[in-house]
């Protein structure tokens, strides 16, 4: 706000401040023909006459207190154009201190529970609770409020992991996110027939049903190529979070068209990182409730 | 109704003495400065009700937060968790309609009660009324009978004066906080609360209410009395409407009492030309709003019957019949017989009664329990290679009830559907859980891409319990042949 507009919206309140006291101070007598009450006062308004009917005193003293109240208000708080108020009231002051009364609230409880490992966290529920409650808010919107995924997101439930399963892995993942890289490879298996026999390939690592003369052209570029990620059994490597092949869990699609598609187009996905969102904290008991899910029998009683 | 605003036409003008006189014009004031009002304490058969039912209404008030139900307190207003507790039943901001009914119901209460015993509630039931009662009380305990408070009143400051009018004062100020300590007791447990406040740990709310309620109940019923029936209170304002003819009003009999005149006990009214009205102004000092009752009916008149009482008193002794001035109603004061039919009165009160029928019937088919289903929103489905199609639903149930139960969750679709995920779920009292569940088809089973499917939550045991919600189960279109070719043409 520039000093010009700041003067203009001081000289505006400050009018209307003088103004309300001016239209008090003029209105708190009538000029009439008879002192007697009920009286018209000569005030008429499309035929509605004012009548001497005098208010309480102490009427005009409630006027009086919110005009004082207004300018102890503005010299307290903003509202005077650029001038701050005398008490440095701000929105976001608050909203900090807010933020600080539950840190100083919830603190405690977090830092509890931080000092203890996950395994051991498994026998509080209250603690999977409060993890359960920071996933509805933070994960639910691409892994499901089940946890369960779809199709490029994750199931977190079934103790199958990309990048591996252990709690500090998990921490890891939630803290520094991912990006998963598959590159397109239709070319280096030749087109579409190399495609469809990768595709063939592939599917019968789960034992699925397949076109074995093309599964076995397939294994060829398998061996050759995709092993170099997927290893040479397809078992994946949570390294570099390239997927077991061998377990019937799609991420992307198990249709014979979707795992066409992954090899001949590739496919980029991504876990965001949360470390600057959340604090370690809670990413440990975020860490924990997706833990707790693969690992039911040890959070029974 | 006929409103005659004698005491401002009569008695304040004298009182505002104008501040220049022409021959035309004068100028008047359009304020008037408030005169403290200090009337008779009267006994007589509608005071000792008066005061009964102030008995009645101030212990109901202050025992109410002290009863005890299942281990807690039986009425219990708690914010902070939305849950208003009476006795055995626990009411939700889900149960907010009721409120509104019973508003509505206590507003047609109100009506009802106005076109047939008029301002019966201000003069008798009101808090304002009832509190004003006990300040006044305490007023006269320590300042003395009228003559001797408007005595202290004009008196000039002295220490005597200052520490009577200081422990009265004080006494005020013990009652208020007795007053606001009780009402904050209504929300904040009143055991609870009263430790608090031995060991000055009281909440910042509570604080705040319990200091400002004080302070209003000090300010409203000690000090500014009459004048928040005259100039604040909004049912006072619009109880003209309600009036009929044959309304209950307190009104003097003008007829029997005219021409008034001061007479001994010995002298014949009757040859002496005068009415019953000995004119001895008791009845102008006794009201609490500062009225004159033989100027007829007037707004200011809360009812109270202190100017009957304290008549009838005049009348025994000067031996002359009771009931100068009476309860009783414009119809009857002019000897015309009640209306047949009385339309505000039977028209108000048979929507009342329809009002407390539905509030009977809403009370007796409550079902303390509710169900919210939260279709997944990050996918529409979950279709797996093999054809079959899952969709994810969080069921928050809710407990509305105090002690745990068990439901049964039950799923029906136009679909087959299975169905994973617990078939029992506890609730505890007063809380609610939130329960995935994923809903499957079967792999090939075809269907429409998006069908209705219901969700029945059952509680287990007695009371039975149930509620229906229905929700969408969807899945991908599966394609048609031809489905759109004649679409572009």
């Amino acid at each position: 706000m520039s000093n010009a507009w700041s003067g203009y919206v001081i000289l505006l309140v400050a009018l209307n401040i003088v103004g309300c006291a001016w239209l008090l101070y003029v209105n708190r007598k009538a000029k009439v023909k008879s002192g007697q009450a009920g009286e018209p006062v000569g005030h008429d308004f499309d035929g509605i006459q004012e009548l001497n009917n005098p208010l309480p005193a102490w009427w005009t003293w409630l006027f009086i207190v919110t005009m004082v109240f207004s300018m102890v208000y503005l010299i307290l708080y903003p509202g005077l154009g650029r001038f701050r108020g005398a008490l440095g009231w701000t929105s976001s002051g608050q909203w900090d201190d807010q933020i600080a009364d539950a840190n100083a609230q919830y603190g405690p409880i977090y830092a509890r529970y931080f000092e203890q490992s996950i395994p051991a966290l498994l026998q509080e529920p209250k603690a999977i609770e409060m993890g359960g409650r920071l996933f509805a808010n933070n994960c639910s919107p691409c892994h499901g409020s089940d946890a369960r995924g779809g199709d490029g997101y994750p199931n977190l439930t079934d103790d199958d992991w990309l990048y591996g399963g252990d709690p500090d892995t998990i921490v890891q993942t939630i803290t520094n996110g991912r990006n998963g890289l598959m590159p397109p490879l239709g070319a280096a298996v030749g087109g579409e027939p190399g495609i469809q026999q990768v595709a063939q390939y592939v599917l019968s690592l789960s034992g699925r049903t397949h076109d074995a003369k093309l599964a076995a052209q397939g294994k060829v570029y398998f061996t050759t190529i995709c092993s170099a990620c997927h290893g040479p059994e397809g078992t994946g490597n949570h390294a570099i979070g390239s997927p077991n092949l061998t377990d019937d869990i799609w991420l992307h699609g198990g249709r014979v068209t979707d795992i066409e598609d992954r090899v001949r187009n590739g496919k980029m996905s991504k876990m965001p990182a949360h470390g600057k969102i959340l604090s370690p904290e809670k990413i440990h008991l975020l860490a924990l409730y997706v833990y707790s899910l693969s690992h039911p029998a040890a959070t029974g009683d | 109704m006929q409103v005659a605003d004698e005491r401002l036409r009569s008695g304040s003008a004298d009182e505002r003495s104008p501040i220049s006189n022409s021959d035309e014009f004068q100028i008047v004031s359009l304020y008037e400065r408030w005169r403290k009002i200090q009337y008779l304490w009267v006994k007589g058969r509608f005071q000792s009700l008066r005061r009964t039912a102030l008995g009645i209404l101030v212990a109901v008030f202050y025992l109410g937060p002290w009863l005890q139900w299942d281990g807690r307190q039986a009425i219990w207003f708690n914010l902070p968790e939305r849950k208003f507790t009476f006795w055995a039943t626990t009411f939700w901001p889900q149960d907010f309609v009721l409120l509104a009914l019973v508003l509505v119901i206590a507003a047609f209460t109100l009506f009802v009660f106005t076109v047939a015993a008029g301002r019966l509630w201000c003069g008798f039931a009101c808090p304002q009324t009832v509190w004003t009662l006990c300040y006044v009380w305490i007023e006269r305990k320590i300042e003395g009978k009228r003559n001797q408070r408007i005595k202290l009143d004009r008196a000039r400051w002295s220490f005597a004066k200052i520490r009577t009018k200081g422990f009265k004062y004080l006494c005020w100020a013990i009652l208020a906080l007795s007053i606001s300590i009780t009402f904050v007791g209504y929300f904040t447990p009143i055991d609870v609360l009263l430790r608090e406040i031995s060991t000055l740990s009281v909440g910042v709310w509570e604080r705040f209410t319990i200091l400002g309620l004080a302070g209003a109940s000090f300010l409203f019923s000690g000090v500014l009395r009459e004048q928040v029936c005259l100039h604040m209170c909004p049912y006072a304002r619009f109880q003209s409407v309600m009036f009929d003819r044959d309304t209950l009003i307190v009104s003097y009999d003008t007829r029997r009492g005219e021409p008034r005149g001061r007479r001994s006990r010995s002298v014949d009214a009757g040859a002496r030309g005068l009415g019953a009205c000995v004119d001895c102004g008791l009845c102008v000092r006794a009201c609490p709003t500062g009225i004159d009752i033989r100027n007829g009916l007037q707004y200011e008149c809360i009812t109270c019957a202190a100017c009957v009482d304290v008549c009838n008193g005049v009348m025994n002794k000067m031996g002359y019949a009771p009931n100068l001035i009476r309860f009783s109603s414009e119809n009857q004061d002019e000897g015309v017989p009640r209306a047949k039919t009385r339309f505000r009165l039977w028209s108000s009160g048979s929507v009342l009664t329809l009002l407390l029928a539905l509030l009977a019937f809403d009370l007796a088919e409550r079902v303390p329990l509710r169900l919210d289903i939260i279709r997944d929103r990050g996918r529409l489905y979950r279709a797996s290679w093999d054809g079959s199609v899952e969709n994810t639903y969080t069921l928050r149930i809710m407990n509305m009830e105090q002690n745990a139960r068990t439901y049964e969750v039950s799923v029906a679709g136009a679909v087959p559907l299975r169905y994973s995920g617990e078939g029992h779920i506890e609730v505890a009292g007063e809380s609610q859980v939130s329960l995935p569940i994923s809903l499957v088809t079967a792999p090939g089973v075809h269907g429409p891409a998006t069908s209705d499917v219901r969700f029945t939550v059952r509680s287990v045991g007695e009371p039975v319990y149930e509620i229906t919600k229905t929700s969408r189960f969807l899945r991908p279109v599966e394609a048609a042949p031809e489905a759109g070719a004649h679409e572009d043409e």
